[in-house]
């Protein structure tokens, strides 16, 4: 039917069919794409829009509905600036995907003249979810300009969040090319199978139809998902189904309604298989196992006074990103492009490569920007079935999951069950701990051995406890595939242990945060196992909160109020294999402006604007450089050795070269994992004697290969961003291609000027002399000296991990850890199980504050999460099925859920191994409010939260 | 799909008569139509008489394509003496978000099986208009939304609230979380408090059983009784232990008993306190 609409000012008028909604036309079929689609259900508010001025959910409306209306999106809000200013000051976002939708509510809400109440901000915007940042710096943004103030100085603003707010960042969902065919999955409807997949002429000839894959039809090697560690997951499920999250068949068709009538015409036999759906089950295979031993590792309970026993579980939980994961591909001439949802563009490259029998060189991936990410694209997820499409049809793709299937389909947070007893006198000091912990990776082995690394080291918490004896175990399952998520490892861990140590304070009758005060850690070990002084500053920051926190809450009627700490040492800094170097490049051009590229895609954090901000102090810039994931990473990851700017191909020598660093890098690597995990322990020793000294000499030779000669072009296996270590090393790679940058522009300076290089004065216009200020040379000159572009590449690497298993001496576990206390009051009520968080404060070290409303964004959100972890976003499951349809029934806090007013408080060590001392700072907000907030339940109930997510029901239960 | 766009009432109940679906403004029905497409789609924006909301002597007459958001605007701004409705702009107030609630309507949210306006409609014994092919117009009661629900083939015009002077009314729900959450329960109470004695008092409860279901157990233990924060809380007792649970098990019985029990105790403190 015709539809005629006002669009921004602009008369459309369009042929539709009854089943398009408003969303759908102004995004796929007006290219307007601010008016983006994060679950379809009215409940993120991305796809908000003005009609006839009132701001409503897009996706809930048929076009045909909007018949004669007035529809006002993003781009065409008239009166937004002073807002934008206000939201870009304060970093009032980070990946940006639900800023547009967000902005249209505001801007609504801000033509009532006069202030605004914190309360009724955040009652406008609850029809909205912002993952990222926790909604506090946008509420003081849209109060401020409600009260007409003057936004505060910034004086270099993220780069990339004016384009966001007015919806001119285009996401890999938001990509349409002309005559895209859409692509569907058919999933197992089991989690332990045998299959039989069959496609009847019928599904085929759907009108619409273009082509059903099916396992058969895999040219190259069927592996998917991330197969750093084991290639047990097939792209395509042929005879068997290990859990719901299995693909057996796709589909590319012209609609989507064509799609789903192919799905549902796919003919599966299931043949029933036992399924193992818990982690303590016998038999449940294990994939990974470390340990962790100090002291007397084989007692380490001997001479405790008092022993304390617990079991704690955290239980699965969604990234929930509110861009649905996907993208698009297409072929550009006989390169394959794919711009998807990924933080590792070059590990999708190579699998895709392997998947459909071609040389990598036939591949490009782009990651430009996405909407949040947690570490689940760490993992891959639908990029080889996109490719697959691609591939099979030759024409453009869309493959964008929906929220039910993003849900119930793709990777989760690792599930967790630790037991523990721990060894206490009765004076509250720690003896030794005794530690049984278990991930359940799911159905595959995917970075699992990572996150189980992390229990293993991180599992004595913040703490001194000198004997220990912890075993740590990875085991496959059934259940859906688990992925890493903010905080992977630490999270759980630290929840075990903090949770083990409040039963502890109540069993001696102590005050938790004294008990943690008597028995924090005071040392760290180096990678030899000796023990370092460094600052700690875990003592401060629970000093600080207790100050912060005040007097408890009196207790509403009917209510109980009770208070949490809890105390974390959390990895950041995770490295991965042997070589884990960074490298990031600055760059002038003819026209004077500077460019910062690295290999590290944005999820959203800022870390783009983060390093690009680094760059432009050290180098005195006024103006903040652009930042993009450079050409060589992305475009073309090998590109550097394999083509060159115009894409013709270099030498063949170069090819070879370039592939077989990489694959011995790789192969090493491998064997490094293969030390830890795989090899039964009384064999270790001999192959370290063998073996680790000739790694350790490789490693650092292919290390000054990957810096030197393919500076974005090698170790493609790694995620770059990963554990909150992009910012902290990448940083130091900035400044150090800034320092580079310099040193260049000063030996330039010094030929054109003809004075000394020590005469040469840089500043950030350009090179001057210093005895003669008049003679100068602006940066664009300079450029135009060096031919055009004056350019620097930096690196830092990360230092070796401490010490995890005593046995394999492998470095594993993280170079370095975040400390933080943590606490809120809370109230709850007995009968219902509603909790209501009254106070909320993180404390923190950061190392150095670089940013810090960008650090403060971070905190805040990750506290967020984590609230909701404890709290809401619960995940039921049944015969290891995920109960859920959509965002209406997971439970992503609102601006109404989340508390307003978190009060984080800062700390500056100095000690991280990031630029100034600077530390990773975007994960422990997550990894430390389910302990606070659990605690503070145990406080208020006297009863112990052994699991989270815990519900109300069974917090009502609880109590009881 | 077929879509239709009736400007009057006739014209779509005459359309209606064919097996078309309504559709009124698509908060609960678009998200379906992917799955389950309709064959024919009767888009009732058009019709002016639907659009109607009127304070009249005898009631508040609110039409079937009122939205949510319309309702709540005309609640803040009605006099004192209409306050005796506040649990339905309470009712209102909780469904979904804003920017839902800009879209949906009243008539939308009667046509559920369950809609959040249904306990606060039954407490307040409101009426559904209706009209059907081939029958005359006619008006229904209330308690039709907790036996059977609106037939089939029938569209409802307005809902008619009746004024009772001295009603107070209040209606609290239990979802996941403060906005865009499924209802797990909701209750209203409307009471007639004379000299701190409840003289009438009208419950219902949401989430136990698959409709809305008046409690008339805990309606009596309030009756004749001094209004205060004891009987309130006995009369939720009674109320959260007379219905048979008839939805799943998560989460279960026992815990949807306590929050109608709960519910009640806070609906009665709150309508009494006005």
């Amino acid at each position: 039917m015709n539809v005629t609409l006002s669009v921004n000012g602009t008369t459309i008028e369009r042929m539709v069919a009854t089943i398009t909604t408003l969303q759908e036309l102004l995004h796929d079929h007006l290219d307007c794409i601010d008016v983006k689609k994060g679950c379809g259900e009215g409940v993120c508010g991305s796809c908000t829009v003005l009609i006839d001025g009132q701001p409503t959910a897009s996706c809930l409306k048929l076009a045909l509905q909007a018949h004669g209306a007035q529809v006002v999106t993003a781009a065409g809000l008239p009166d937004a600036e002073p807002l934008i200013a206000q939201l870009v000051a304060r970093e009032a976002f980070q990946c940006g995907y639900c800023a547009p939708g967000i902005l249209v509510s505001a801007c609504h809400l801000l033509r009532q003249a006069g202030p605004l109440a914190a309360g009724e901000i955040r009652a406008a915007l609850a029809g909205h979810l912002c993952r990222c940042t926790g909604y506090q710096q946008m509420v003081e943004a849209i109060s401020a300009t409600a009260a007409g103030e003057p936004p505060p100085p910034a004086h270099q603003p993220r780069g990339d969040l004016p384009a966001k707010l007015r919806g001119q960042a285009r996401y890999p969902s938001d990509i349409v090319p002309p005559g895209a065919l859409i692509g569907r999955i058919l999933w197992s409807q089991q989690a332990s199978a045998g299959v039989e997949v069959t496609v009847p002429d019928a599904a085929r000839a759907v009108p619409g139809v273009v082509r059903i894959l099916t396992a058969a039809d895999v040219p190259g090697d069927n592996v998917g998902g991330t197969s750093l560690f084991a290639r047990d997951q097939p792209l395509l499920a042929g005879r068997v189904v290990r859990c719901t999250g299995d693909a057996l068949a796709l589909v590319a068709a012209e609609t989507d309604a064509a799609a789903r009538s192919a799905l549902d015409l796919i003919q599966v036999r299931y043949t029933p298989l036992p399924a193992v759906l818990d982690p303590r089950d016998p038999r449940a295979e294990t994939v990974a196992q470390f340990t962790k031993v100090r002291g007397d590792a084989a007692q380490p309970l001997r001479g405790a006074e008092v022993i304390v026993e617990g079991t704690y579980r955290v239980a699965f939980n969604d990234h929930a990103c509110m861009e649905r994961e996907g993208g698009v591909g297409w072929m550009d001439g006989d390169h394959l492009v794919l711009t998807v949802t990924s933080l590792t563009p070059h590990t999708v490259r190579a699998s895709v490569a392997r998947l459909l029998g071609l040389p990598e060189r036939a591949i490009r991936v782009e990651t430009p920007r996405m909407g949040g990410s947690f570490g689940k694209y760490l993992m891959q997820g639908i990029e080889g079935h996109l490719a697959l499409l691609v591939h099979a049809t030759r024409r453009p793709v869309r493959l964008v999951l929906d929220r039910a299937e993003i849900l119930g389909r793709s990777a989760k947070r690792h599930p967790f069950c630790g037991s523990y007893r721990l060894g206490l006198l009765r004076d509250g000091t720690f003896i030794g701990l005794e530690a049984d912990v278990v991930a359940d990776s799911g159905a595959y082995v995917g970075l699992t051995p990572t996150v189980v690394s992390v229990f293993a080291d991180e599992a004595a918490g913040a703490y001194e406890i000198p004997n220990l004896r912890v075993v740590a175990r990875g085991v496959r399952t059934h259940n859906l595939p688990s992925a890493p998520m903010r905080g992977f490892g630490s999270q759980q861990i630290n929840f075990g242990i903090e949770s083990l140590v409040e039963k502890a304070a109540r069993t001696l009758g102590m005050d938790p945060a004294e008990l943690r005060l008597r028995n924090f850690t005071r040392t760290r070990t180096n990678p030899q196992g000796d023990e370092i002084a460094v600052p700690i500053p875990l003592a401060e920051t629970m000093n600080q909160l207790k100050a912060r926190l005040g007097p408890l809450p009196t207790a509403p009627p009917g209510w109980k109020v009770g208070r949490g700490v809890g105390a974390v040492r959390a990895k950041y800094g995770y490295p991965y294999g042997l070589v884990d170097r960074f490298v990031a490049r600055v760059s002038v051009s003819a026209d004077g402006t500077f460019l910062v590229e690295s290999d590290i895609p944005d999820s959203g954090t800022g870390i783009g604007s983060g390093l690009a901000r680094l760059a432009a102090r050290q180098l005195g810039l006024g103006v903040m450089p652009a930042y993009q994931v450079a050409a060589g990473a992305v475009r073309d990851p090998s590109g550097i050795a394999l083509t060159r700017k115009d894409g013709a191909p270099r030498s063949a020598l170069r090819a070879w070269l370039y592939g077989a660093i990489e694959s011995l890098q790789i192969f090493l690597a491998a064997q490094a994992v293969a030390f830890t995990i795989r090899l039964p322990a009384p064999r270790l020793p001999l192959l370290m004697r063998l073996g680790a000294r000739p790694l350790n000499v490789i490693s650092s030779a292919i290390g000054w290969v990957k810096s030197r000669v393919f500076p974005f072009g090698i170790d493609s296996f790694v995620p770059r961003t990963s554990g909150s270590r992009g910012m902290a090393i990448a940083g130091r790679a900035a400044v150090d291609a800034a320092v580079q940058l310099q040193a260049r522009a000063r030996a330039l300076a010094a030929g054109a000027l003809q004075i000394a290089a020590e005469r040469v004065v840089l500043t950030g216009t350009g090179a001057t002399d210093g005895d003669a200020p008049a003679r100068t040379l602006a940066w664009a000159e300079l450029a135009r000296q060096a031919g055009g572009t004056l350019s620097a590449v930096g690196q830092a690497s990360l230092p070796p991990g401490q010490l995890v298993s005593a046995r394999s001496g492998n470095q594993v576990g993280s170079a370095d850890h975040m400390f933080a206390s943590h606490g809120c009051d809370l109230a709850v009520h007995p009968q219902t199980g509603e909790v209501r968080i009254l106070r909320y404060v993180a404390c923190q070290d950061v190392g150095k504050a670089h940013d810090v409303e960008t650090i403060r964004g971070q905190i805040i959100g990750g506290v967020a999460m984590g609230i909701g972890q404890a709290l809401w976003e619960s995940i039921p499951t049944a015969d290891g099925r995920v109960m859920l349809n959509g965002l209406h029934q997971y439970g992503v806090g609102t601006a109404l859920d989340v508390p307003a007013d978190i009060d984080v408080v800062l700390l500056e060590s100095g000690s991280g191994l990031g630029p100034g001392g600077a530390k990773g700072v975007g994960e422990v907000g997550a990894v430390a409010a389910p302990i606070a907030v659990a605690n503070a339940l145990f406080d208020a109930l006297g009863a112990q939260i052994h699991q989270v997510t815990v519900t109300p029901e069974q917090i009502s239960e609880v109590s009881r | 799909m077929r879509y239709l766009r009736p400007s009057t009432v006739a014209e779509a109940v005459g359309d209606l008569g064919t097996g078309a679906t309504l559709l009124a403004g698509g908060t609960a029905l678009v998200p379906l139509l992917t799955r389950a497409p309709a064959a024919v789609l009767l888009d009732l924006r058009q019709i002016e008489a639907l659009q109607a909301l009127d304070d009249g002597a005898d009631g508040l007459r609110v039409g079937a394509m009122v939205t949510l958001a319309r309702l709540l605007d005309a609640a803040a701004t009605a006099d004192a003496d209409r306050t005796g409705d506040r649990c339905l702009a309470q009712a209102a107030r909780s469904v979904g978000n804003p920017n839902v609630r800009r879209a949906a309507t009243v008539g939308g949210n009667l046509a559920l099986p369950a809609g959040d306006l249904h306990p606060a409609l039954l407490v307040l014994e409101a009426t559904v208009a209706i009209s059907a092919a081939g029958q005359t117009d006619r008006d229904l009661p209330g308690s039709v939304l907790a036996d059977g629900g609106i037939p089939g083939g029938a569209l409802i015009r307005h809902v008619n609230i009746p004024r009772e002077p001295g009603r107070r009314s209040a209606f609290v729900k239990f979802a996941w979380r403060a906005a865009s959450g499924i209802t797990l329960v909701s209750v209203a109470a409307s009471m007639l408090i004379h000299d701190h004695t409840v003289v009438a008092a009208r419950l219902a409860a949401a989430g136990v059983r698959a409709r809305a279901s008046r409690l008339p157990e805990a309606e009596r233990v309030l009756v004749g009784q001094p209004a205060g924060d004891a009987l309130f809380a006995r009369a939720g007792a009674v109320g959260g232990a007379e219905l048979p649970c008839e939805i799943g098990n998560s989460p279960s019985a026992a815990y949807r008993r306590r929050l109608v029990e709960e519910g009640l105790r806070r609906a009665l403190a709150d309508g009494a306190g006005r």
